[in-house]
């Protein structure tokens, strides 16, 4: 039982019991709260897996920005709790029973992976995960993807203002 | 003739303590090093620089912004606490009782929690709101680091890969406790508050990242021992911060030191506006609006209360901290950095030059807040209209323009001089264009013009966006509003 | 750390879609400086100019041998360059119906027509997408284009619900599409499509969960943006609510796209994988999506949804094309039309091509079918009717013969090629796809899908009847006249007609192109 584990451990537990409250808790309020932290815990999972400039990102942008909007709006539109627990209807149950089919198979699934990982060949490099390191290689080996991101940003904030426009 | 001798007193006991506890923080975080294992200075740096530091400047603010305010405003501001001791008796002390009254009372007062407030979110508010600023000390140097007892002593908490972004990532947090806190009290001028809160730290989120990458891209990094960069010798040429730009020939270094204030103005108003106005200090004070619905807090009271104006004045050191490392070249000095690091004393007893380069860290801190205070006190507040588009209008798009400049100037001349050429030419612009502008016009000549004017207007004339009143209300406006 | 250099020549091969996000920044920032009253014919022209100067870049490409750009991270075949072609031509011809559409609701902006470039741009970059991030990010790019185009218009609710049901059900897909990316990469370690054959062939005998998973769940993500049964009940509701002209775009253009990432991925995967997997997987899928969006469409009075739901059919025909490309022997036995024009390369390669190939023409068949006929069901509507549920009624078709003679006979030849009936274009596709499929030895699909299409002639000719055999209806308004609609109908028309006829040029690029895909 190493540190690492036991801080695994405690980051995706929390992850979960996070993520669990976004969807059950009736407040939007609670919710928005709720997933804040999730990204939070999701963070300290990323600084476990050496990507600590992307949980600073994650932090950052998700639950410093983004979540700051969410919050903005549900408090502008002064959002109640949601009393719609809603009676049982086929849809319903089917889509319920198909989510917990599709949980399960994927639980049995990563359950049989090898419960040793592959041997991680970033360990001797010190510099996995820096700034300067995901910056380079942003900027020559991802650059079409890249590329494509800032492409796929303006387009999202071309396609905001429109859906959010006056009427025409 | 006894005032001056008072405050040059006063002045000598500031320095004279923070030297000391530097001192100590140096030598302290020696011996554990020594003792106790290697890094143990990091964790006495969270006592001196994060607990003592910005927690009693923070305190003494909170006494010193009265007193201020009460200068401004010709008064004679808080004089009434007394401590009935020998030799103490019937003097004010400048007000400084007055600060363990204030705590006491907070301490004493009833702690009320509305009936149909969410008592969770409402407990959490505060929590939320202090913690983050707290924790934002923790990346800036205070001091170099320098050998005492023969082991390197960082005057730095954490120095993380990502330095800067860890500064805007926690930054970006604080505005939850005040949001929740406006949301959770269940009444509607809380809830405005923070609904003008979270719209307003979202109009400065962005121009704030976006005018520091001009420091980024000057000096390549963002981490804040790099930026600040290291004393040159006789051998190697200072980095970052501690270089000069030009300099004279000798022992004694003197030249224009190659900090971001002399590279980066733009960018340094920039950053200050937007972070001044994630502060959420007047004339950006809109969460709270004292004058008109109170705000966020209104509902809390005690100690609840407290932890939210204490994480403001914070949060003044913080920034003052922050703006220091950035744009103030840390804990250099001027002139005379080099000579001074490498007179044989120093060389000999780290701890001293330390301790000296920290004290001067500090007093630039020290002014960080007096100007802090200055705008506090002299600027009414904005418009909620005019944060917006000051935010977004004109920070945003400078701050764009600031990058693409400065990014063109540093791969054209990586030695930097280009772009201090530049940076000296904006602050003279700015010097004349504030101090020959008798009627400012609309225009935006870098956001401290364009800031100067629509505070020191905004009140006056009905604000910047007069133009929708009708041509009556222009007139009547200063009459009726204030 | 070696780090790679790029050079300018890494950007030549996206020149197209570059032309194409550069025609829409100028829009958009022309929009800038105009006022509200300002004419704004000039921006259909560039969109145009654009996209055929983008089509061109494309065609001169498609001779070139494959080659990787930027790295790896995307791949210029024939294959990548027809479709950027196709949606080009898609573009250009969906641009020219909605001129006068805009322009009879005075919506015209630069930013529908830089939205439309900029989805074009997304769906030329996805199909050369090499990199399941990369596939990933170029599909978001198109879909959120048409998100916002489909609620451009918000008169009534139907343009809104429309728009947030896409949204949505597109975001879901988005997610499962990336979930099963993850799994996949999970299993081999790449994200490089090329370079995943060799370690899916190990992941199958390791871990053939994490592969079968991730496969199903690409397979859907997929599925929804191509509209396939079971995931297509977006279609008819998104399809009816956009502007016209929008969803003239979204059927050809995000079909086409959807589909060359899916042929793209699953190609790739099937050299890692058994094909008989993918090949009975894609089977069902054909299976369904034909059978089901014939026989939903029968019912349809509404003329925009009976094309929402033939686009359905034709993805189930598309799949049937797909479903070839997974064939493991060579059905030569029953090769109907003799020898393939293919030349070189064992029968099995023989029989991929040929099944590429019909998925290209197809492609480029429904492009000018599908565009021309949502063009006619625009010029039809009227805005005052779209909060009704008539507006696109057959009703509408009455007696246009007798109207608009033109209208009719080019209304005619679209349904026909939809239909399959020769002598257009859509024959002629449908006539390649099935004969890959025989190729390859799929019998029974190849009847399933011919006995669907005849069911699919029934409501194809509908509209025909109506048009021709039906008097003018009482207090039918004027139609008006435009010349953008005109060239557009005239351009669909002739290739339509002249395509089916001749297949021969098209043919011949396709044949030129002798290695079809990046083998």
């Amino acid at each position: 039982m190493n540190i690492e584990l036991i801080l695994f451990g405690a980051f995706a537990l929390l992850t979960l019991l996070s993520a669990g409250t976004v969807i059950f808790a009736r407040s939007p309020i609670n919710s928005a709260m709720a997933l804040v932290s999730t990204f939070f815990f999701m963070a300290g999972i990323y600084v476990l897996l050496w990507a600590h400039t992307v949980a600073v990102m994650q932090v950052l942008v998700y639950a410093g920005a983004i979540m700051v909007l969410f919050l903005f709006v549900i408090m502008l539109l002064n959002l109640g709790e949601s009393s719609t627990r809603g009676k049982p209807t086929v849809a319903r149950v089917a889509g319920g029973a198909a989510t917990v089919g599709l949980f399960a198979v994927l639980a049995i699934i990563l359950l049989k992976l090898p419960a040793e990982p592959a041997t991680l060949s970033t360990g001797a490099q010190a510099s996995f995960g820096t700034i300067a390191t995901m910056g380079q290689v942003i900027f020559t080996q991802w650059l079409f993807p890249f590329e494509a991101v800032s492409l796929l940003l303006l387009v999202a904030m071309v396609g905001a203002v429109v859906v959010a426009k006056s009427r025409i | 003739m006894s005032r001056v001798l008072t405050i040059l007193v006063a002045m000598f006991t500031i320095v004279f303590l923070m030297a000391g506890g530097m001192a100590s923080a140096y030598l302290v975080g020696g011996l554990v090093e020594e003792h106790w294992f290697t890094g143990a200075s990091r964790l006495t740096n969270v006592l001196f620089l994060v607990l003592i530091f910005v927690m009693v400047i923070a305190t003494l603010l909170t006494m010193a912004e009265r007193k201020w305010s009460a200068f401004i405003q010709d008064r004679m501001g808080p004089n009434r606490a007394r401590i009935a001791l020998p030799g103490l008796k019937n003097r004010s002390l400048g007000g400084l009782p007055h600060i363990l009254t204030d705590v006491l009372k907070m301490l004493t007062k009833e702690d009320l929690i509305p009936a149909a407030a969410n008592r969770f979110m409402f407990n959490l508010g505060p929590i939320l709101a202090f913690a983050p600023t707290f924790a934002l000390f923790a990346v800036v140097p205070a001091g170099p680091s320098v050998q005492v007892f023969g082991r390197n002593v960082d005057m730095v908490v954490a120095t993380p890969d990502f330095g800067a972004l860890y500064v805007l990532a926690i930054a970006s947090l604080a505005v939850y406790g005040t949001a929740l806190a406006g949301w959770a009290s269940n009444n509607k001028f809380g809830l405005l508050g923070g609904v003008r809160a979270t719209s307003q730290m979202i109009a400065y989120e962005v121009a704030l990242g976006l005018s520091l990458v001009g420091i980024f891209l000057t000096f390549s990094s963002v981490q804040f021992p790099a930026i600040i960069g290291d004393i040159g010798n006789a051998l190697t040429g200072g980095t970052g911060q501690g270089r000069y730009l030009w300099r004279t020939d000798g022992a004694f270094d003197l030249g224009l030191p190659a900090w971001g204030i002399f590279i980066q103005p733009l960018g340094f108003l920039l950053f200050f506006a937007a972070s001044f106005a994630e502060t959420k200090r007047a004339p950006f004070d809109l969460p709270e609006g004292e004058s008109e619905i109170i705000g966020y807090f209104v509902e809390y009271s005690g100690m609840k209360f407290g932890l939210f104006m204490i994480s403001e004045f914070v949060e003044v050191v913080v920034l003052a901290g922050v703006t220091t490392a950035f744009f103030f070249g840390g804990y250099h000095l001027p002139f005379g950095n080099e000579w001074l690091a490498n007179l044989p004393i120093m060389q000999e007893h780290g701890w001293l030059l330390g301790t000296i380069l920290g004290t001067v860290f500090w007093l630039k801190v020290l002014f960080l807040i007096w100007v802090q205070l200055l705008i506090r006190w002299t600027f009414p507040r904005f418009r909620y209209d005019q944060i917006q588009s000051l935010g977004w209008k004109i920070l945003l798009p400078l701050g764009l323009v600031n990058i693409f400049v400065t990014g063109a100037l540093v791969l054209w001349d990586p030695s930097l001089r280009a772009l201090a050429v530049l940076g000296i030419a904006e602050i003279g612009i700015l010097v004349v264009l504030t101090t020959t502008t008798k009627v400012p016009a609309g225009g935006a000549h870098g956001a401290h013009a364009g800031h100067g004017h629509d505070h020191g207007h905004g009140h006056a004339h009905g604000g910047h966006g007069a133009h929708d009143l009708p041509a009556h209300a222009h007139g009547a406006a200063p009459a009726s509003t204030h | 750390m070696n780090l790679p250099n790029l050079s300018l020549a890494d950007f030549l091969p996206l020149l197209p879609a570059i032309i194409m996000v550069v025609g829409a920044s100028i829009l958009l920032l022309s929009e800038v400086f105009l006022s509200t009253t300002a004419s704004r014919a000039y921006q259909a022209v560039l969109t145009v100019v654009t996209a055929v100067a983008a089509g061109a870049m494309a065609l001169t490409t498609m001779f070139e041998p494959p080659q990787e750009v930027m790295l790896g991270f995307g791949v210029m075949d024939p294959f990548s360059s027809f479709l950027t072609f196709v949606v080009c031509v898609g573009l250009a011809l969906a641009t020219l119906s909605s001129v006068s559409f805009l322009r009879k609701r005075g919506a015209e902006r630069g930013e529908f027509y830089a939205l439309m470039l900029f989805a074009s741009a997304g769906m030329s970059l996805l199909a050369m997408s090499n990199e399941l991030i990369t596939l990933f990010v170029n599909i978001e790019v198109l879909s959120l284009s048409t998100y916002a185009l489909t609620s451009y218009l918000r008169r009534g609710t139907r343009p809104s619900e429309a728009g947030f049901k896409y949204f949505i059900l597109g975001a879901f897909s988005s997610a499962v599409l990336l979930y099963g990316a993850a799994l996949l990469y999970g299993a081999t370690g790449t994200t490089h499509l090329t370079a995943m054959a060799g370690p899916l062939s190990t992941a199958m005998s390791s871990q053939p969960g994490l592969v079968y998973a991730g496969i199903i769940l690409v397979i859907t993500g997929f599925a929804f943006k191509v509209a396939a049964v079971p995931f297509h009940m977006w279609t008819p509701d998104v399809y009816e609510g956009a502007p016209t002209p929008v969803t003239a775009l979204m059927s050809v253009g995000v079909k086409a796209a959807a589909f060359a990432a899916m042929v793209r991925v699953f190609f790739m995967v099937g050299k890692g994988v058994d094909p008989q997997i993918l090949l009975s997987l894609f089977s069902v899928l054909a299976f369904l999506t034909m059978v089901a969006g014939n026989l939903l469409a029968i019912p349809q009075r509404n003329v925009k949804r009976m094309l929402a739901y033939s686009s359905i059919a034709h993805a189930g025909y598309l799949l049937v094309g797909v479903a070839a490309l997974f064939v493991t022997g060579p059905g030569e036995q029953f090769r109907l039309l003799g020898a393939s024009a293919l030349t070189g390369g064992t029968p099995l390669d023989l029989a991929r091509a040929e099944a590429l190939r019909g998925i290209l023409y197809y492609l480029l068949a429904y492009t000018f079918s599908a565009v021309g006929a949502f063009t006619i069901v625009s010029v039809l509507e009227r805005r005052e009717d779209e909060e009704k549920g008539t507006a696109w009624d057959l009703e509408r078709f009455s007696g246009l013969a007798q109207r608009k003679p033109g209208w009719a006979f080019a209304m005619a030849a679209f349904m026909l090629s939809l239909g399959g009936i020769p002598p257009t274009i859509g024959f002629m596709s449908k006539l390649l796809i099935f004969q890959a499929a025989v190729d390859a030895g799929l019998i029974g699909l190849t009847i399933v899908g011919v006995l669907s299409s005849a069911v699919g002639i029934y409501y194809y000719l509908r509209v025909v009847v109506y048009m021709f055999m039906r008097p003018v209806p009482e207090g039918a308004q004027a139609l008006e006249k435009s010349w953008s609609t005109e060239l557009a109908l005239v351009l669909s028309t002739a290739a339509v007609v002249i395509l089916g006829i001749i297949p021969g040029p098209v043919m011949g690029w396709l044949e030129q192109a002798s290695s079809i895909f990046g083998q």
